[in-house]
């Protein structure tokens, strides 16, 4: 569905690239937008905005039309030199195949977890299987205490152990309901649902704003603490006239 | 403070990085003083260097200039201490972002306890 929002007046606009891609022709290389359209929540346009951004990313290193582990880390970091613990884990879980590459169809397909209209239960899975380091079925202490280190060490922050350790045992207190040192499938669900905000980098609210237009792609960037849409202050590609792509299922 | 509040502010789990261009530009520090305190310091310095100043929910305040948008975010990381995280919208202009930092960082002044270099 494409609304058209003439003289379009306040957008908080972060441009992302101009294509010369024409908007009618299907996305070259790219076979059947429709059938990942119709097993993700992507709408064929997002689908098509998604392919370009994922030739983008995948031919940064070797232009193979894969994203490898460095391409992924290049387009998250924007360096290849962070290592880093949760971006490996998400790549793995991107990975379906696991062959240490991702096709579009993975890429896709593990975004669409992301959308802000995919079902909160994908969005619980994926969450739980992102930390479930081990990949065991559950989380463990352990594995809560080295991902808290892990974020405190990538802002240069430096808890006591004595804290960290009571954080923890506040964050078991209330999530292991069944008193066995481990949170579970269950468990990991409760506590989400009654802290929703736990799955907040669960959703990209970019991804429902993709449009393919004219001669370019503009994505509308929404920061998660305000949805405000600025005027585009002076953005020398501001274009007065945009179709803006809204998936709504 | 949960720990998967904390978790999940890792920024190798915000994938919205990828639709981004250029570096994440964002800026860290922490502070120990109290959260009323952060939210007036950050608001006054923004005013005093000339942005238009708008308070949001979810301890957010967002700092306006021209073409730059600063959002500035307040998390309570541990008991009295505050990560306090700033994000600029608009990546066009570097140097103006390395320059927005230097003043802001001394208009905030003793609210900051320890500020992370580079991120």
């Amino acid at each position: 569905m494409l609304q058209c929002l003439e003289g379009f007046k306040q957008v908080f606009a972060s441009i992302l690239s101009c294509c010369d891609v024409d908007l009618y022709k299907p996305a070259r290389g790219l076979e059947d937008p429709e059938v990942l359209a119709r097993e993700t929540v992507f709408s064929v346009s997002e689908i098509e905005a998604l392919y370009e951004l994922f030739k983008k990313i995948s031919s940064a290193v070797i232009d193979d039309g894969l994203i490898n582990k460095e391409e992924f880390q290049l387009a998250l970091f924007k360096t290849n030199k962070k290592e880093s613990l949760f971006a490996d884990r998400v790549f793995d879980l991107f990975d379906t195949k696991h062959n240490g590459i991702l096709g579009f169809e993975e890429f896709a397909r593990a975004l669409s977890v992301f959308h802000p209209n995919a079902p909160i239960d994908d969005k619980i899975d994926f969450s739980f299987q992102l930390y479930d380091l081990k990949q065991q079925g559950f989380i463990e202490r352990q594995e809560v205490k080295q991902m808290v280190v892990a974020t405190l060490a990538e802002s240069g922050m430096n808890l006591s152990d004595d804290v960290i350790e009571s954080i923890i045992d506040k964050t078991f207190e209330e999530a292991d309901t069944k008193h066995d040192g481990k949170i579970d499938k269950e468990e990991w669900r409760s506590l989400v649902l009654r802290h929703p905000s736990l799955l907040k980098n669960m959703t990209l609210q970019y991804l429902n704003l993709l449009c393919s237009l004219r001669a370019g792609f503009i994505i509308l960037a929404q920061t998660d603490s305000f949805l405000d849409i600025f005027l585009g202050q002076g953005h020398h590609n501001y274009i007065p006239e945009l179709c803006i792509s809204l998936s709504s299922r | 403070m949960n720990a998967f509040d904390i978790i999940s502010m890792s920024l190798g789990l915000d994938l919205s990085a990828l639709f981004e261009r250029g570096e994440k530009k964002e800026k860290r520090f922490t502070s120990t003083s109290s959260y009323e305190r952060i939210l007036e310091r950050v608001e006054e310095a923004g005013g005093k260097l000339g942005y238009n100043v708008q308070k949001r929910k979810g301890a957010a305040i967002g700092l306006i200039k021209g073409r730059l948008t600063i959002l500035v975010h307040v998390t309570e990381v541990a008991e009295s201490l505050f990560l306090v995280d700033l994000k600029t919208g608009d990546r066009e202009d570097v140097e103006a972002e390395e320059l927005y930092w230097g003043d802001l960082k001394d208009g905030f002044g003793d609210i900051v306890s320890w500020h992370i270099e580079g991120t």
